[in-house]
């Protein structure tokens, strides 16, 4: 079982992860900058795919089977 | 060429149904592998079942058609949200297989109900499920009337009853194993139809930069979030609302039940965020490149204005088929799903074999989606589109309940139903009357309503046990 502090930081880096998807910085900016499309779409991205790594890193330390 | 679209279509539903005779034929006797498939998905096609029965008719023709009105913001809501919705995978999903292993749960209102030892409990949370689950069938099966309608030539009630039967016929026969099969055919089926579309739309407009810079050129506000519909408070909004509305889908919460074991719950949850990465992408793009083309399209029908436009013939013809995979994934799932949850809430079962319950209750929900979709399609029925506009809000107020439940050493039925009640109550006043709490979306204010309630009712149920 992960300890106590483990488990905190897990959810503070969902938590973490939720808050850097609202991008409220770039809010106003745009343009077809990479690819088309704008920064921001391209960084939604990449916390999409950060997600992804995640969740590979959450089932590996924090749910276990049991 | 309508004779090809007519065959293809018509191919199409026989391999369904071919599946579904096979699935039939394999079942083994019992209840638990008719609804079930005897709790044995593995990874892949755990995890395409999961995203089949996902992503509906709206992943084809309702999100290019949003991303053409409201721009690139749309990628950003649907995405971000359906990725943090995985992590419900280990909250609910994990407690959900484990205690249905255990004690022989089926439906999601049996697991409420069993935990927290109360019928009414369980009946209360399948009627809400039924009652929010009926619409989105209803438009599946138009939705499918709408694609097969121009590809065949009948009209778009024939179109919606061809498909209600021939998902009624392979679902009743095969139970869960037959859905989760044709699942996995028609997600790789639409998957590919959706990658091939974009490849196809984005050369044939010179390629990514010159597509985004000509759509840029002619409506620039869709690059932008500011001073249109994606607020902050919206954005944070729709994240909430998907991470507790898409596992209350009875046909997305029985999925956690048929996992072979956690490693197909936990690959799936990982599985996620990276499909939906870039596939959520492709037809948000087809949208704005569509404004940069000067398509201009009926609701719903840029996707299908665009692959006729930039696409060989061929290309229309399977990207309609991937529409239709799309739906009737959904569609499957939600049916039997509905026939799965009167059989075992209501207990219908125990007057008849189940399994045969199970078959006349998907024939008889069949048969009133059929009825539902005519009058839907002559009148537009305003109790079906309110039910439609609400259902995610009314799903989503479940969520907390189901979290109390699970992990509550102290739990209370009736404050439990107070919970979904009050929710519910709220999502029906925030239908009729449009307020805006801090910018939020009305059914994330009803599930903050849910939750208060039962923090709220939880502390003195404490202190007079202790």
């Amino acid at each position: 079982m992960a300890g106590l502090s483990v488990k905190m930081a897990f959810a503070a880096g969902f938590f973490a992860l939720m808050a850097l998807s609202m991008d409220f910085w770039e809010w106003n900016e745009g343009g077809p900058d990479i690819a088309g499309m704008p920064y921001w779409t391209l960084w939604s991205m990449v916390i999409v795919i950060a997600t992804g790594i995640y969740y590979l890193l959450f089932s590996k330390y924090i749910w276990r089977d049991e | 060429m309508e004779t090809i679209a007519l065959l293809s279509v018509a191919l199409y539903l026989l391999f369904l149904i071919g599946l579904g005779i096979y699935a039939d034929r394999i079942k083994k006797k019992g209840s638990d592998d008719y609804f079930l498939a005897s709790r044995g998905f593995r990874t892949l096609l755990l995890f395409f079942t999961m995203t089949a029965t996902n992503f509906s008719a709206f992943f084809f023709l309702g999100f290019p058609d949003s991303a053409y009105r409201l721009g690139f913001g749309q990628y950003g809501i649907m995405a971000l949200g359906t990725a943090f919705m995985p992590i419900m995978f280990y909250i609910l999903g994990r407690k959900a297989w484990k205690l249905g292993k255990e004690k022989g749960y089926t439906t999601a209102p049996e697991l409420i109900g069993g935990e927290s030892k109360s019928k009414a409990l369980q009946v209360l949370t399948m009627l809400m499920m039924v009652i929010f689950t009926i619409p989105y069938l209803t438009v599946q099966a138009v939705g499918g009337g709408y694609i097969i309608a121009p590809l065949t030539g009948i009209s778009a009630f024939g179109g919606a009853l061809v498909i209600t039967l021939s998902i009624a016929f392979y679902v009743s026969l095969g139970g869960m194993r037959a859905s989760g099969w044709t699942d996995m055919v028609q997600g790789i089926f639409m998957f590919s139809a959706m990658i091939l579309a974009g490849i196809f739309i984005a050369s044939a407009l010179g390629g990514l930069q010159a597509a985004g810079e000509s759509a840029y050129s002619e409506a620039p506000e869709l690059f932008v979030r500011e001073g249109g519909y994606f607020t902050v408070s919206i954005w944070f909004s729709f994240m909430v609302l998907w991470i507790l509305a898409d596992p209350m889908f009875p046909q997305l919460f029985s999925r956690f039940y048929t996992a072979k074991d956690e490693k197909a719950l936990k690959s799936s949850m990982i599985l996620y965020p990276f499909v939906i990465s870039f596939l959520f992408l492709i037809p948000v793009l087809i949208g704005v490149w569509a404004r940069g083309a000067g398509i201009e399209a009926g609701t719903n029908q840029i996707m299908i204005a665009m692959i006729e436009n930039y696409t060989p013939k061929w290309l229309y013809y399977l990207v309609m088929l991937g529409a239709l995979s799309a739906l009737m994934s959904t569609a499957d799932s939600q049916l039997f799903s509905i026939s799965t949850m009167f059989v075992r809430d209501l207990n219908i079962g125990k007057r008849m074999d189940e399994v045969k319950a199970g078959m006349l209750i998907t024939w008889l929900m069949a048969l009133f989606t059929i009825i539902t979709a005519y009058l839907f399609l002559q009148s537009g029925s305003d109790i079906m589109s309110f039910l439609l506009k609400n259902s995610f809000s009314g799903l989503a107020v479940l969520a907390p309940a189901f979290i109390y439940v699970l992990y509550s050493n102290e739990k209370s039925a009736p404050l439990a139903m107070i919970s979904i009640i009050a929710g519910e109550v709220f999502v029906v006043i925030f239908a009729f009357h449009d307020i805006r709490m801090a910018g939020l979306l009305p059914g994330v204010v009803a599930i903050g309503i849910s939750g208060t309630v039962l923090v709220a009712g939880h502390i003195p149920i404490q202190k007079i046990r202790l």
